[in-house]
């Protein structure tokens, strides 16, 4: 049933209101009452982020900056998820897009928020089948088939094996959080993996290529002249199979 | 179940030999693979110096031991948890139970109810998607 104008406009203003704190005339309300959906909403909204990020609201940021950038998403990003548990990863594009200085002041802070989310997406994502395979550990001139609830995130900053107080001596480079989602426990486990090892399954995901073919490719990008890549690539998967990660095709 | 290919990388783009631009790339970094363990575990170690116990991310779906540490809801309840234990569990969809101190006050649920809380965690602290919040 469609709204009255006047109601869709009154519900507007309550919105507006509950996101930003600035009352713009909403008829009927009143002051001391109106202010307490505000502070309800807003501390719903609070709640969502501090548990999707506890890493960066309890030890990468101050208090003071962490509650401001909560209200300033708040009151500036239009929420567009239903789903409260989604709401947290709009941070990260809020902050990509609108809040440069304060990732100048907190280099890490993308990195660290797009590493805390990885979890939360991998745990709540829909499942996925794994395509047909044997259980055997694949040999290098063999065809595989990757788990398929598994991420890599590239990092530019080692968010995810550095403690937060020391990501201001980090180095920025190319960093590798790789997470999947065990399918009997349904827990969320990491591995920091090189950018080599990154290449080579992100080849193996994209196209029907053996171990060999992959890693020749990404040894060749990478100027390697020597045989080393291929033992150490051989260890890599045996790794890799016993989390039930990889697996003959 | 969903039969479709996973997009393997996420929010960024990798370079061969971006790490060789910094210049000191050393032969175990260019192959290295260091487990890093479950996300209680990581969360742990980088929240180490204030606490050194975090029972995680997942916590408490029926009473086994093994689920109070780590066990996942996804349209489940989550039970009595103590201080901090809580603070970093969250739920899909379930309701949270018994709380005290700053625990309520940082865990949230997607569609549930917040439970009976006591001391700082006032029930306009803690969070429920489309649920009620105790006292």
């Amino acid at each position: 049933m469609a709204l009255r104008e006047s109601t869709a406009k009154a519900q507007s203003s309550f919105a507006d209101y509950c996101r930003t704190g600035e009352t713009s005339g909403i008829e009927g309300a009143r002051e001391d009452r109106i202010s307490q959906y505000r502070r309800l909403v807003f501390s719903v909204v609070q709640n969502a982020l501090n548990t999707a990020y506890p890493i960066v609201q309890k030890k990468y940021m101050s208090k003071e900056d962490w509650e401001s950038l909560q209200h300033r998403f708040f009151s500036n990003h239009p929420c567009s998820d239903p789903q409260i548990w989604r709401m947290p990863s709009e941070l990260i594009e809020y902050v990509e897009q609108q809040e440069s200085e304060l990732c100048s002041k907190y280099p890490a802070l993308l990195d660290l928020l797009r590493f805390e989310w990885q979890e939360t997406y991998l745990f709540m994502m829909p499942d996925l089948e794994l395509p047909h395979h044997s259980n055997h550990c694949p040999s290098l001139s063999d065809k595989v088939v990757l788990e398929q609830e598994m991420q890599l995130l590239p990092l530019k900053y080692p968010v995810h094996n550095t403690h937060p107080s020391k990501l201001k001596e980090a180095q920025a480079g190319q960093y590798i959080s790789m997470a999947w989602r065990d399918r009997e426990k349904r827990h969320v486990h990491f591995m920091g993996i090189s950018v080599f090892f990154a290449l080579v399954l992100e080849n193996l995901n994209t196209s029907d290529i053996t171990l060999l073919e992959a890693g020749k490719k990404v040894a060749l990008q990478f100027g390697i002249t020597t045989d080393h890549w291929k033992e150490e690539l051989d260890k890599f998967v045996a790794k890799l199979h016993q989390k039930h990660l990889i697996f003959k095709a | 179940m969903e039969n479709r290919k996973a997009k393997l990388i996420t929010g960024g783009t990798l370079i061969a030999g971006g790490l060789l631009i910094s210049g000191n790339l050393q032969a175990e970094e260019l192959f290295q693979a260091n487990d890093l363990g479950s996300g209680a575990e990581v969360r742990a170690e980088l929240l180490k110096s204030e606490r050194s116990v975090i029972n995680g991310l997942e916590l408490t779906c029926g009473e086994s031991e093994e689920a109070s540490t780590e066990a996942s809801c996804g349209e489940g309840s989550c039970g009595e948890a103590s201080e901090e234990a809580a603070a970093e569990h969250s739920c899909g969809e379930g309701s949270c139970g018994e709380a005290n101190e700053e625990a309520a006050a940082e865990h949230s649920c997607g569609e549930g109810s917040c439970g009976e809380a006591s001391e700082e965690a006032s029930a306009e602290e803690h969070s429920c998607g489309e649920g009620s919040c105790g006292k």
